[in-house]
């Protein structure tokens, strides 16, 4: 999964501009590579696709929180790890 | 308005609707996939048929069998780490088209992978809270009966 980690690793280089700017867009990264920004999900989903197939890449919301999962689980980005990432 | 059953008719082994759904919960079944193989203004055409569902009201988000993911092929959008009562372990988010037939709706979205068939459990697919939002949930625990109806507000 390195093409994802550099996706993650493109964001995380770029991200307090993504915030500044893009705050709550979602944002298309491509083999460690900013690919652009939309105002909702649908439309990065459906541009990722048409463009790069099965991927992997990244799709991410600017500045999103965790995800609650069944059972008390919460799924955590990697931008969002104490550990300060992967 | 559209709706859909999630209760049970009737059980085995001498369980009754009621016992069903406190074992095995709200259910229904979905299609799912990531390209529709029909042409825009049909039916979706998805590659995997009548996956379970679980319709889990203690969840947030949507999740999905990471085996049946993974043999559909679908993209992985972003990895992180799912932490709860088992601990902490890493996770991707694949995204999916998820079709519900007797509802008409058709899902394009992500969904958290999650360890179900490997877990032993029943179904493939959760839908949590984001999924109900457009909807209400009628849910009699005394008979087993639950229902999804369109919501007027939705």
């Amino acid at each position: 999964m390195a093409s994802l980690r550099d996706d993650i690793a493109a964001f995380d280089h770029m991200k307090a501009e993504l915030e500044a700017s893009h705050f709550h867009d979602w944002v298309v990264f491509h083999c460690g590579e900013f690919i652009d920004v939309f105002a909702d999900f649908e439309a990065a989903a459906t541009m990722a696709v048409d463009r790069f197939g099965n991927g992997p890449y990244l799709i991410r919301q600017v500045g999103a929180g965790p995800v609650q999962l069944p059972g008390g689980m919460i799924f955590r980005p990697a931008h969002a790890l104490d550990t300060g990432g992967l | 308005m559209r709706s859909i059953p999630a209760g049970f008719k009737s059980g085995r082994k001498g369980e009754g609707p009621a016992d069903l759904l406190v074992r095995i919960g709200p259910t229904i079944r979905v299609d799912i996939g990531l390209k529709s193989s029909s042409l825009a203004g049909e039916t979706p055409d998805l590659a995997e048929k009548k996956v379970k569902a679980l319709i889990d009201t203690g969840a947030g988000g949507d999740c999905i069998d990471d085996e049946l993911a993974q043999r559909l092929n679908l993209p992985i959008t972003e990895e992180g780490e799912i932490s709860g009562v088992g601990g902490r372990h890493r996770a991707f988010i694949y995204l999916a088209r998820l079709y519900i037939p007797q509802l008409d709706k058709l899902l394009f979205q992500r969904f958290t992978g999650v360890k179900l068939h490997e877990g032993e459990q029943w179904h493939r697919v959760i839908l949590g809270r984001s999924f109900l939002r457009g909807y209400r949930l009628v849910y009699e625990g005394v008979t087993g009966q639950v229902e999804i109806v369109e919501s007027r507000e939705g």
